[in-house]
């Protein structure tokens, strides 16, 4: 019986226009930095930064699961 | 993603001792959530004056029988609400927070005096409410004086939108001018009556002291409303009367 095991991390990407641009960015950072076999990046939180009254930032942090390059 | 210590020590603008208060709110647009929890920042932060964070609690959809979408969001804004500020240099002060109720008579100078005072006395934060009257409300005013002011009927529409906007200029002049004198004020119209307006303002910050401003007793309809001893009944907070005749000089006001 094989067996699977993920590596799950979580990220906080952040844009001045929308969540979907800094969830994409979380992603594409992921995609570089951390492996190329992301599938699916979950959004879990999403928040906006505040100045005055204009909202500077908003965040999404994603979470996403991907196979360790090397089975252990 | 919260408003933990560490978060905030990153930003490098608050120290740790700082207390905050949140508020849930509920914002919706027909163009999508970011552009509603703008439009609920927005509002919010007509009376509220240290937002820094919001945090997205719900996101979700409405339809109209037509079809047409309206995006509504949920979130949990904070704002600060001890009364400890750094000034620039890095030393902490703590402030005085005075709640001022004008309409016809903000602007006018001896109000305008009682708060030089109060600058004068120490580091002073003024949120001026200035209810009026809308004139769709008008003709219900004289039926029952304390809830005919409650009906916001269509606010940007003719003449209520007239009025809003006429207040909002007056109101901005009056905030530069107590700028101008040292103090650090925001302020807002408000369309419902004094003391419901005040109760929403106590709600979202917490304040030392009123200051209400009124025409002479015979002409005030606040002074008739007994407006005073109501305010102090339901806030508890000390209340300073200040009575002038000429009204503001800038816009008419009612």
């Amino acid at each position: 019986m094989s067996t699977s095991v993920y590596n799950v991390v979580e990220l906080i990407g952040s844009s001045p226009t929308s969540w979907e641009e800094a969830a994409a960015n979380a992603v594409q950072q992921a995609a570089t930095g951390i492996s190329q076999d992301i599938r699916i990046a979950e959004v879990i939180e999403q928040d906006v930064l505040i100045d005055a009254t204009q909202i500077v930032a908003y965040r999404a942090k994603v979470r996403l699961s991907y196979k360790p390059a090397v089975a252990p | 993603m919260s408003a933990s210590p560490s978060d905030l020590a990153a930003e490098g603008r608050r120290d740790p001792d700082s207390v905050y208060r949140v508020i849930t709110a509920v914002a919706t647009s027909p163009l999508g959530w970011e552009q509603a929890i703008a439009a609920g920042v927005a509002d919010l932060g007509r009376s509220i004056d240290d937002l820094r964070l919001a945090k997205v609690i719900e996101c979700d959809l409405a339809m109209d029988p037509g079809g047409a979408v309206l995006y509504r969001i949920k979130f949990a804004a904070s704002y600060r609400v001890d009364r400890r500020r750094t000034l620039p240099g890095g030393v902490t002060t703590s402030v005085r927070r005075y709640l001022v109720l004008a309409s016809q008579t903000a602007g006018g100078r001896r109000l305008h005096e009682e708060l030089e005072r109060r600058i004068a006395h120490g580091p002073a934060e003024f949120h001026l409410v200035m209810p009026i009257l809308l004139p769709s409300a008008e003709a219900a005013r004289w039926a029952d004086p304390m809830t005919g002011t409650t009906v916001p009927a269509a606010p940007d529409g003719g003449a209520d939108g007239d009025a809003i906007e006429e207040a909002e200029q007056r109101l901005a002049d009056v905030l530069a001018r107590i700028r101008a004198a040292g103090g650090f004020a925001t302020g807002e119209v408000s369309v419902v009556d004094p003391v419901r307006a005040t109760l929403t303002v106590l709600e979202r910050g917490s304040f030392d002291e009123i200051i209400l401003s009124t025409l002479p007793g015979h002409l005030s309809r606040w002074l008739r409303l007994d407006l005073p001893s109501r305010l102090h009944r339901v806030t508890q907070l000390p209340i300073t009367h200040v009575e002038q005749a000429e009204a503001a000089t800038v816009g008419g006001g009612r």
